[in-house]
């Protein structure tokens, strides 16, 4: 059962004084604990009389809690439905997607919890708004942190897709505050409403990191900030109130939009993911949502109900040798019990001066940094799963042998130079290694070898390395490659042709940086004019790292002449900006309004795969305020998309018009502009 | 002697009190303006009940704590004190308001002076025996004068820049400890010496940082005799040039790009090195050098127990100068202190905002409070270990008791002796003492995200450096012009007025 309505939880409803609670989180700085005051006085361990009105914290006592709309015991005996893994790729469309992956469940605060992973989180798929009357509880146990970072965030619209507008509220860490990151942090955001995004965060520095920890939202409608546009909102952290007062001693509202908690058939209850934050890492339990603003007792019921006492277990991470059929070899047993030189590759030539890209897959026993792939390189071709060796020539040469732990024979001593990214062994041979998505590219040039490996691991983080190895080689000499390995398990995805930039002479102007790390807004061509009624044809390459499909050509459209490498805002105080268009069928500025029609739909895999290196053929044509945009792009491999643009923005017909290219993480040369 | 200093004293206070009737910007207060002339006791300070508000961004505690013994000292002055959470929201909201504090202290120089919040306390200044017996940087350089004749401001707290070396790092790499006056480049041969990767586990990493190098090495670039820096960029007192910054700049990138530099405090780099996203890398057991705020020693390193639960030995090292010379410069934080221009009793607020920064009496009562330390803020913290800045009088008796709250051992006392014998030419960051500086920053520099570009290796410092210097030279005039010319203290001589309309003027052609 994966969702039950809790009828009635009275076991902790008993009166219970403040003292025994013994937590008193949130109490640095100014963020004060308070609690429902009575009038009626309260006695102190020491036996004498406090009044409720001395500031001091007054008794609550616990109280039933109503029937929920929705409770998650998150035990793994109550079943996985409606608990959805759940991945984010900002380049993907849609960002966030269902992943199949199992739940881990470790010991929580009452039974089991859920725990996520930093990789992937979880949307509660049959959760909808409950209205603007609501109260939502949840312990966790965060064990990092990161700006923004979500831990139950939920609205109506979230990402904006269905209205235009994002509409959600967010229980985040932030680091709104100068003594340092908090949390609870409330944000909150509804851009249809006059783009109101109110945002809240307590004092004190104080991130909760590594502790289970109660969160209560109450949101009451009848509460309504000054000024009437929101609702203000009461957070509870372990059963106690969060007030936050400013230098004044003024308390300091929690506001909230409207219509967080509206039913949508685009609701999203998302737990530790969402669609731009990094990935909370860590665990969820005992979540509760109402339909009604609990009561100060009702909250102290819940944060009784769990024990924050409870270990936090990490689980150990158990790795799932998947073979993948799209590979072209394999090597080893996916036992990972491959004994060194008992499995081989087919050789590949590389000849002098050229560039291959390898992609493979690693999957390693963990235990030694050698247990993974090794590259061989010879003077002979071999066969899949033939020792090299066993069939050479008499004249056979092997030049070299490089392991992935950056470690080599076969030449002479002191002829290889090694570097790599990663900062701890361990962490590299038990953590990445054991399933790794590698790219490698082989330059062979002169007598020299050099590999550069990324080695991306589960968490999306690359670490790379190179090699630079001097052999005996000749320009001359026959060069292949192959791969072995040992204790692992490794698929071979591809062998090609690397892409590499051959700047083009020709080119008359350029923008960016040939290894794509040119930031966004850093490099501009020059602005070229459009005169009302003209058409003017730009042809460019387009070299892309093939990562987000915003790493392209963007064109701005602005209202003045700029030069060359120069930031085109800087132009002039009279500076306007009619649009920004950019290569992946999107666009902004004021009153921009656009249509796309594209060849490759909703294929943007392939897109970007085309955009790695493709020459693109742009006619622009301006009839009064309306620019239509026409590109044909042609990939590396002949293969041909379109994109058709139009759009109007603030720009009219007697407007000066003047269009120019930057782009991010792209390379770009200017072949012609006529 | 003290006769004469205390008449003349007495009757600049009568002066300077007499004026400031007339002087009120409006801000507030609630004081008689007529009255303290026929009131004034023989030391120059009224004999009315009066109160002062002191405002400030210290430890709550500790400021609260001072004002007690303020009042102790003069029983007639009530002071209230009020924390700052953000200095131009609450003096702008003070200001309408009319609850203007009478002294503040704070960190944005910039919102003090455009506003013209701070008036004229030169006289008090120049006419207190206690200011011969500070830093020397502070009347050299005129900190708090923003380049004019007129004082505005004087630095309150002080906290200088520091290097810091785990020495058990240094012996598990079997290096040797550096010569405690070390140069730049020996800094940095050592933060490349100490990065070892012995593939074993984690590395070893030459450095850890909260200040940029660039910061330290602006400050540090060449002698005096080359350019007579006194501020950020290069900064001279006429004009900036950021070719020195340029050179930190990329010495720092260099060595992030070359990795020599631990990863920060939650991200996946720290996870992946320390197995705890949250490790700060001072914890580490790992680093060898530390670029660090003084703090982090107070707050830290210096709390009982904290380095030996992570097997630390942390020992302080003056930040190195380019050149080899035993006194130079360090760059600092310095908050800047002053009276408001709405205060109705300037020369008791002058007292208090002595008393509260770099006064002897005050220092004493400040040790008094930081020996005890059975005295905690709110957070439970003893109050030494809660953000103690670091005196800027060079009196004895007052450098005597503060040495006395660091280690005093054999095997550390040294460290820390030759550390703060090299601490008495501070050179405040740029935006406590130079007029446009945040400007600038906020405006042209930091928009470009040049840290992030050289930091990645996409753009060089030195690509900058003439457009950055131009920009900064800019902003600073128009700054001066601003604050200082007709439409503000109207300070500045017709031809200071001219040389920074000059400097607008080239900028805008």
């Amino acid at each position: 059962m994966k969702k039950k309505l809790l009828s009635i939880l009275l076991s902790a409803a008993m009166a219970v004084s403040l003292a025994a609670c013994g937590d008193t989180a949130g109490t640095e700085g100014s963020t004060e604990v308070i609690s429902e005051s009575t009038a009626e006085s309260t006695e102190t361990p020491d036996g004498s009389e406090e009044s409720g009105e001395s500031g001091e914290p007054a008794e609550v006592t616990a109280e039933e809690i109503p029937a929920p709309v929705y409770y998650y015991s998150f035990d793994e005996a109550d079943g996985t439905d409606g608990i959805q893994p759940t991945a984010q790729d900002t380049a993907a469309d849609p960002i966030l997607y269902a992943v199949d992956k199992d739940i881990v469940y470790i010991p929580g605060v009452k039974g089991d919890a859920v725990y996520t992973d930093g990789v992937t989180g979880y949307k509660l798929t049959d959760v909808n708004g409950v209205g603007d009357t609501y109260s939502v509880s949840f312990w966790m146990y965060a064990t990092r942190f990161a700006n923004f970072m979500p831990t139950v965030q939920f609205g109506p619209d979230v990402h904006g897709d269905a209205t235009g507008g994002q509409h959600y509220l967010n229980i985040t860490r932030a680091e709104w505050n100068t003594d340092g990151a908090a949390f609870p942090c409330i944000w909150a955001y509804d851009e249809l409403n006059d783009a109101l995004w109110p945002a809240w965060a307590p004092s004190g520095g104080n991130e909760h990191l590594k502790e289970w920890i109660n969160i209560v939202l109450v949101v009451d409608p009848s509460n309504v900030s000054v000024d009437g546009t929101m609702l203000v909102a009461q957070l509870y952290v372990n059963g106690e109130e969060l007030i936050e007062t400013d230098a004044d001693g003024n308390v300091v509202p929690i506001h909230v939009v409207t219509g967080t908690m509206e039913p949508s058939d685009n609701f999203d209850f998302l737990l530790g993911i969402n669609y731009w934050d990094s990935v909370f890492k860590g665990a969820f339990d005992e979540l509760y949502i109402f339909d009604q603003a609990l009561t100060p007792g009702q909250v102290k019921t819940l944060y009784e109900d769990g024990d924050p006492t409870v270990a936090y277990e990490e689980p150990e991470r158990v790795i799932e040798v998947v073979p993948d059929e799209n590979a072209i070899a394999t090597l080893g047993t996916t036992d990972l019990t491959a004994g060194f030189w008992t499995d081989f590759t087919e050789a590949y030539e590389i000849k002098d001066g050229e560039t291959k890209e390898v992609v493979l897959r690693n999957y390693s026993d963990g235990i030694n940094a050698w247990d993974n792939f090794v590259t061989v390189f010879t003077n002979e071709y071999s066969e899949a799963h033939v020792d090299p060796n066993s069939v050479a020539s008499e004249d056979h040469v092997e030049y070299a042998v490089v392991r992935a732990d950056c470690y080599g024979w076969g030449y002479e001593e002191g002829n290889d130079e090694f570097t790599w990214s990663w900062a701890n062994w361990d962490t590299w041979r038990t953590q990445v290694m054991v399933d790794a998505d590698v790219t490698m590219t082989i330059n062979r040039s002169g007598d020299t070898l050099t590999i550069n490996t990324d080695m991306v691991d589960y968490n999306g983080t690359s670490n790379t390395s190179t090699a630079v190895i001097k052999t005996t080689l000749t320009p001359e000499d026959p060069c292949y490659f192959l791969f072995t390995n040992e204790a692992s398990y490794v698929e071979l995805l591809s062998v090609e042709d690397a892409l590499v930039i051959v700047p083009d002479e020709n080119a008359i102007d350029t923008v960016g940086n040939v290894d794509y790390t040119n930031g966004w807004w850093t490099d501009w061509t020059e602005s070229y004019e459009l005169a009302d009624g003209a058409t003017r044809t730009v042809v460019f390459n387009n070299y892309s790292d093939g990562v987000n499909n915003w790493d392209n050509y963007v064109f701005m459209f602005t209202n003045e002449y700029s030069e060359a490498g120069s930031d085109p805002n800087t132009a002039s105080d009279s500076h306007i900006e009619w649009a920004a268009v950019r290569a992946d069928a999107y666009g902004w500025d004021d009153n921009y309004v656009a249509t796309y029609e594209t060849s490759w739909g909703d294929d943007w895999a392939t897109w970007l795969e085309a955009m790695k290196s493709a020459q693109v053929t742009m006619t622009i044509t301006r009839n009064g305020g309306e620019i239509v945009m026409d590109a044909v792009i042609v990939d590396r491999n002949g293969e041909t998309f379109t994109n058709k643009t139009t759009f109007t923005s603030n720009l009219t017909a007697e407007d000066p018009c003047y269009f120019l290219i930057t782009c991010e993480e792209c390379y770009i040369e200017i072949l012609s502009v006529e | 002697m003290k006769k004469k200093v205390i008449s003349s004293v007495l009757i600049l206070a009568t002066m300077i009190m007499s004026l400031t009737g007339c002087g009120s910007s409006g801000n507030g207060g609630s004081a008689d303006t007529n009255g303290g002339a026929d009131t004034v006791g023989e030391d120059g300070v009224t004999t009315e009940d009066i109160t002062l508000t002191y405002w400030h961004y210290e430890d709550e505690t500790t400021i609260n704590l001072l004002a007690e013994k303020f009042m102790e000292k003069y029983p007639n002055i009530t002071v209230e004190t009020k924390l700052i959470s953000d200095m131009s929201t609450d003096l702008s909201a003070a200001a309408a308001a009319g609850t203007f504090p009478d002294v503040f202290s704070g960190t944005d120089s910039d919102t003090a002076l455009a506003n013209m919040y701070w008036r004229d306390i030169t006289e008090y200044v120049e006419n207190d025996p206690e200011t011969a017996n500070l830093m020397a940087t502070i009347e050299e350089y005129g900190i708090g004068k923003f380049d004019t004749d007129v004082r505005y401001a004087m630095p309150t707290w002080y906290q200088p820049s520091a290097v810091f070396i785990d020495r058990n790092v240094i012996e598990k790499l079997n290096l040797e400890m550096p010569r405690t006056d070390w140069t730049w480049e020996e800094m940095i041969q050592l933060i490349k010496d100490a990065t070892v990767d012995d593939r074993t586990g984690m590395k070893y990493f030459g450095l850890g940082y909260y200040n940029r190098l660039d910061s330290l090495y602006g400050i540090a670039a060449c002698s005096p005799e080359e350019r007579a820096i006194k501020g950020e960029f290069g900064f001279n007192g006429e004009d900036f040039d950021l070719s020195y910054w340029a050179i930190g700049e990329q010495q720092f990138a260099d060595l992030k790009l070359g990795g020599y530099v631990a990863p920060q405090q939650n991200t996946q780099e720290m996870e992946d090195w320390s197995g705890d996203w949250s490790t700060w890398f001072g914890a580490s057991g790992h680093v060898a050098v530390f670029s660090e705020g003084f703090w982090s020693y107070q707050n830290l390193w210096g709390v009982d127990g904290y380095q030996e639960t992570y097997g630390l030995d942390i020992v302080p090292y003056v930040t190195p100068n380019v050149v080899d010379e035993k006194e130079h410069n360090i760059i600092a934080n310095m908050y800047m202190g002053g009276v408001s221009t709405s205060c109705q009793h300037p020369y008791e607020a002058y007292l208090l905002l002595k008393f509260m920064g770099w006064g002897v009496d005050g220092w004493k009562a400040r040790l008094e409070i930081y020996n005890d330390e059975s005295i905690t803020n709110a957070s439970g913290v003893a109050l030494k270990h809660s953000n103690m800045p670091v005196p800027i009088t060079l009196d004895e008796e007052v450098w005597e008791g503060y040495k006395a709250l660091f280690p005093q051992d054999e095997d550390h006392k040294a460290y820390w002796d030759d550390y703060f014998d090299s601490i008495t030419r501070p050179v405040p960051y740029g935006w406590y003492s130079i007029a446009g500086y945040w400007n600038f920053c906020d405006q042209y520099f930091n928009n470009l995200a040049i840290h992030d570009k050289v930091d990645q290796g996409v753009a060089k410092a030195a690509d900058y450096t003439e457009e950055a210097t131009e920009q900064a030279n800019y902003y600073h005039a128009e700054a001066m012009i601003s604050y200082f010319g007709p439409g503000g203290y109207n300070v500045l001589s017709d031809d200071d007025l001219a040389k920074y309309q000059a400097v607008v003027d080239s900028f805008a052609q």
